[in-house]
């Protein structure tokens, strides 16, 4: 910019301000935080939102396909799904479910249905929609193999995919930045030993690290300590780019003209630090860490998937879609294959716009 | 007064950008003559770049091309409007690089970093001339030893990387020139040199120039420079050109106030006293003052009159002005 | 009264190489600079890039510590302390006296933070200065460099090149220095802004008696603000004079080249000056030449100067040269 800016609104406007202005422009990445704030919100609601408990089986309906969601009824706002009929297919010989449409379910909103303790602490009832008498059939994304509502172990499986990487980004981050940050502020040779050590790191095959680690999981672990391990092996290979970003900025900024007029200033290393370099990179942080969440996401899908991740009764995208593996499902339940599909195509594909939009804005003096 | 080998005529181009619309030139006049400099002076983000690259047709987006002519002499003769030939079409192509050259302020932006430079200049040769490699490469050689190149049949396999920048330049100018194009544009070919270099630079291209008798378009801000090198001198100023004439002229006769400005601003030799400063700065490019641009910061500025623009100036034999005075 | 002696003042970098950073080597970045300021007084220090200007100026405010020498700072109380040598943590007083100017206005403001806390941090941190006393201190300082108070809340992006370097005069004003190391504060400006900034810099000297030492390579820069001028090559200082005589009759071949360069803003003046075309490059301060590090590039070079490093030695008052032949030598300056 070569000359002053009138603009009153301009001239007053901060680093993050600045940063929302020029992320804003980004049409796409604005839809896909639309997207992911959407799917978190899912993730911290799922007991509400769902329908029935992840595990609840309703042995009369094995892999009923979906039902569509009738808003009317005689002109009247009256929500409601038709029950099932059970032919027998002909041809193939097995039982086929078809709309029975003499049989209306209600579908309530705010219904009182089966006992859940909210985020395992409030007991409460109330769902977002449900049936009058329990055992109604409202599969509106169909069910698996023992009758349990694909929907609410899609709405359950979110939370457990998305917090993975989350916790798993955290554990990165902070590994990443304590590192990173040693090697660029001291350098010399703490320097060489950590990049010597991320670049060990980085030569070592992902896949069949993670395929190794994960399969020395014991299956007879608990499923909370499973997912802490799971968790932890994914984190452990992410952290290294975090790590090479947060160690160049700070090799940048460690030789920038205002850090040397800040010391020239008085202002102590600990301070320079604080007002100045983490400020400088934050923005670039949190876009590589919005970059980083969707690898853990497909990570923990891609093991779980081959079976060496996450193992049931825990739900997670990848779980679902290791359900569905077998012939039998994909030919004639292709629902449990293409809803948590969709969840995690949504989920990578919306943290990968938002990332990339946030990667431009982040540096808003460009 | 010989044929203009170039005659750009009221060009616009603009940049489109989501804050609004950068006017970066806005009615740009000029005429190169075969055989001389001209040089086009003025302070940053006046356009001066911008306007260089149009006549190439090189405008990054989101600028464009919004009118204007650019009549451009060909070899046998016919004229050439550059304004209305397609940016990526084989007529520029054929111009590009062949009879206008361009030589830019950062060289390695125009030097590849990974081909040697005697590659990239053989490679422009067979571009344009149907020759041999051989033939290419001694042509190469010989032109490497033009530009005061040392042991250029070694140095025609070092990477720019390998080069320091005095040596850059003089590659670039290699490259630029081993067409023999009849116009050369040089966008501050010296600004990021020391003095020293600085010098040998411009005696090299004075030299060239003296040899090969092309025209040279030579983009600067600074008035030493402009002082050695320029046979004319165009003055620019928020995207237009105020003043037009001789070198001479501007120097010793100058007439726009803000030629004048700019001249008593620079330190002159044996003198200490304190410099007249232009008042204010330069307007943001999208707060552009209406009517005669220079007017918030000029002395002689005329109480409503400067509030509209001032005539076109048509040239004589003085050169041209663009103010109210000189009206 | 020397306000700061600097006495054999040298920077080297240790050239590292291989996975074990063993020293290959040494950049002789600034290679036994001698020279002093006197109160008041403009010095400048010109050169080639890469002659180790910016390494003086640095190892001065000891951003950089030096390999050896002593600069000795004679604080308000007229007592003397070696700055080269004193702990980095005891500094904190001489940085208050001894303050900087940048050269590159956009990278030496932090584009994050407001005028106010650009300006205001040493107040804050060195006088412990908060609120509106901090505000009415920097609004005062706003006013000095000729901005308006009411920009205290915006942010460096919106104020042009020209205006930017106001801030960094005022940030290196705030703690009322007495002497201003001003590392090519004029360079990166445009020719108009270049004039208000130097007139502000005279300005500000008049009123607060300040000392400078300006870092530059224009030399019509120099010549206009400068009392005394010290010219460099590769890490040394070779002639150091009083402005009018170094411009008039330089005593070095190198300066008498480096004037020969400088363009003169006449054409009328085209051709009449003899040229003097150096050819090769500056020194590599990681190699440099035996004897004379001028020799490769000097026209009067001869045994003697391949063989002998010339010391800086007193051609008339207060004009010293490093050249063999200094006294003999014909050379020519620029005449006004
Ligand atoms: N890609 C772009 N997008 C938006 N505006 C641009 C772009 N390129 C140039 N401009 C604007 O056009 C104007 C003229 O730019 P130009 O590069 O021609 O200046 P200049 O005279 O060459 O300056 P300098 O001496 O700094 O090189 C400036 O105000 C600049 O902001
Ligand atoms: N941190 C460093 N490590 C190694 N070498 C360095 C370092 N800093 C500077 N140098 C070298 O020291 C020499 C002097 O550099 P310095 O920046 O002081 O030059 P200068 O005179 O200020 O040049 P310029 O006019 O380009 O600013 C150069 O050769 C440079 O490459
Ligand atoms: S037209 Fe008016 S304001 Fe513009 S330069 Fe001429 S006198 Fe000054
Ligand atoms: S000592 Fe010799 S080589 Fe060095 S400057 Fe003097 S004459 Fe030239
Ligand atoms: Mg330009
Ligand atoms: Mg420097």
């Amino acid at each position: 910019m070569s000359a002053t800016i009138a603009e009153p609104r301009l001239v007053l406007a901060g680093q993050w301000t600045l940063f929302w202005w020029k992320f804003r422009r980004h049409r796409v990445a604005v839809a896909g935080l639309g997207v992911i704030l959407a799917l978190y919100l899912v993730a911290a609601f799922a007991e509400f939102l769902a329908p029935f408990p992840p595990d609840l089986p309703n042995t009369r309906y094995t892999y009923a396909p979906p039902q569509a969601l009738h808003l009317f009824m005689d002109g009247a706002f009256a929500p409601h799904v038709l029950g099932y009929k059970v032919q027998i297919d002909p041809v193939a010989m097995r039982r086929v479910f078809v709309e029975n449409p003499a049989e209306r379910i209600p579908v309530r909103f705010l219904a009182e249905g089966p006992a859940y303790d909210m985020w395992g602490l409030f007991p409460m009832r109330t769902h977002l929609i449900g049936v009058d008498r329990p055992g109604q059939p409202l599969f509106l994304l169909g069910a698996d193999r023992l009758g349990r509502d694909l929907l609410s172990r899609v709405l359950y499986a979110t939370r457990v995919s998305l917090s993975i990487g989350l916790v798993g980004v955290t554990i990165s981050l902070s590994l990443g930045v304590l590192l990173g940050g040693l090697s660029g502020y001291f350098g010399g040779a703490i320097d060489t030993i950590i990049q010597r050590l991320i670049e060990l790191v980085r030569s070592i095959p992902t896949i069949p690290l993670w395929m190794g680690m994960a399969a020395a999981v014991p299956t007879s672990w608990p499923p909370l300590r499973t997912y802490f391990i799971i968790t932890l092996i994914i984190s452990l290979i992410g952290w290294t780019s975090l790590a090479r970003e947060v160690r160049g900025k700070f090799l940048v900024l460690r030789h920038e003209d205002f850090i040397t007029a800040a010391r020239l200033d008085g202002l102590s290393d600990l301070a320079i630090i604080y007002q100045h370099m983490v400020p400088s990179f934050l923005s670039h942080i949190i876009a590589a860490v919005t970059l980083a969440i969707p690898g853990m996401i497909l990570a923990e899908t891609a093991l779980s998937f081959l079976g060496i991740g996450l193992q049931p009764p825990i739900v997670s995208w990848g779980v679902l879609l290791q359900e569905s593996q077998n012939i039998r499902a994909v030919a004639s339940a292709p629902w449990l294959l293409f809803a948590p599909g969709a969840a995690v195509v949504t989920a990578v594909l919306a943290l990968n716009f938002l990332g990339d939009g946030l990667r431009d804005a982040a540096d808003p003096y460009a | 007064m010989p044929d203009p080998l170039l005659r750009i005529e009221d060009l616009r181009t603009h940049f489109f950008t989501p804050e609004g619309v950068v006017k970066s030139v806005d009615g740009v006049d000029l005429t190169v003559t075969p055989g001389r400099t001209l040089a086009v002076l003025g302070e940053s983000g006046c356009g001066k770049s911008v306007t260089a690259r149009s006549i190439l047709k090189i405008v990054d987006r989101p600028g464009r091309l919004v009118s204007g002519r650019m009549l451009w002499t060909r070899p046998d003769g016919s004229i050439a409007d550059l304004a209305s030939l397609p940016p990526t079409g084989p007529a520029i192509r054929a111009i590009r690089g062949r009879e206008i050259a361009m030589i830019f302020q950062e060289p390695m932006t125009s030097l590849g970093p990974i081909t040697s430079i005697g590659d990239q200049i053989s490679e422009t040769i067979l571009l344009h001339h149907p020759i041999s490699k051989a033939e290419a490469k001694s042509r190469t050689i010989a032109m490497l030893r033009r530009v005061g190149i040392p042991d250029p049949e070694a140095r025609i396999a070092a990477y720019p990387f390998q080069l320091s920048g005095g040596m850059r330049q003089r590659a670039m100018i290699a490259l630029a020139l081993c067409c023999a194009p009849r116009l050369l544009i040089a966008d501050e070919p010296t600004t990021a040199l020391d003095v020293t270099t600085q010098a040998n630079i411009l005696d090299l291209m004075r030299a060239l120039q003296a040899e090969d008798g092309m025209a040279m378009l030579f983009i600067t801000h600074d008035l030493g420079v402009v002082a050695e090198i320029a046979d004319e001198v165009a003055v620019m100023y928020l995207g237009r050109v105020v003043e037009q004439a001789s070198v001479d002229a501007i120097f010793h006769a100058p007439r726009h106030p803000y030629t004048r400005a700019l001249l008593r601003s620079i330190p002159r030799p044996g003198s200490r006293a304190r410099l007249e400063a232009i008042r204010g700065s330069i307007p943001h490019p999208l707060a552009r003052p209406a009517g005669c641009a220079f007017a918030p910061r000029c002395d002689q500025a005329i109480p409503g009159l400067c509030d509209t623009t001032p005539p076109d100036a048509y040239p004589t034999e003085a050169g041209s002005v663009r103010c109210h005075l000189h009206a | 009264m020397t306000l700061l002696d600097v006495q054999g003042l040298k920077v080297h970098f240790p050239i590292q190489s291989g996975l074990l950073r063993r020293t290959t080597g040494h950049v002789r970045a600034v290679d036994g600079v001698s020279f002093a300021i006197q109160p008041g007084e403009t010095l400048s220090l010109v050169g080639e890039s890469g002659c180790g200007k910016t390494t003086t100026g640095r190892a001065i405010l000891r951003i950089l510590d030096p390999t050896a020498g002593t600069i000795t700072y004679r604080q308000a109380d007229n007592t003397t302390v070696d700055l080269a040598s004193i702990d980095r943590a005891a500094l904190r007083p001489y940085r208050r006296d001894i303050r900087m100017i940048f050269q590159d206005p956009h990278a030496s403001l932090n584009p994050r933070l407001t005028v106010l806390e650009i300006i205001g941090q040493s107040l804050r941190v060195n006088q412990g200065l908060r609120g509106t006393a901090l505000e009415d201190r920097v609004a005062d300082l706003l006013r000095k460099v000729g901005l308006r108070p009411e920009y205290l809340r915006r942010y460096p992006h919106a104020f042009s090149g020209g205006e930017r370097q106001r801030i960094g005069i005022a940030r290196a004003l705030a703690l009322h220095p007495r002497l201003v190391v001003a590392d090519e504060a004029v360079s990166a400006l445009d020719v108009s802004v270049q004039a208000q900034t130097l007139n502000l810099l005279q300005d500000l000297q008049e009123e607060f008696r300040l000392t400078y030492l300006f870092i530059a390579h224009d030399l019509s820069v120099v010549e206009h603000i400068s009392d005394r001028v010290a010219v460099m090559y590769a890490g040394r200082i070779v002639e150091l004079a009083p402005t009018d005589a170094l411009f008039a009759t330089p005593r070095h071949p190198y300066t008498e080249a480096l004037l020969s360069a400088v363009p003169i803003a006449d054409p009328r003046l085209r051709g009449s000056r003899t040229r003097i075309r150096l050819q090769g490059e500056v020194a590599d301060p990681a190699r440099l030449p035996t004897g004379c590090a001028f020799h490769p590039r000097c026209r009067y070079a001869d045994a003697l100067c391949r063989a002998e490093t010339p010391v800086l030695a007193e051609t008339e008052a207060g004009h010293i040269a490093a050249c063999h032949h200094a006294s003999t030598l014909e050379l020519r300056g620029i005449t006004a």
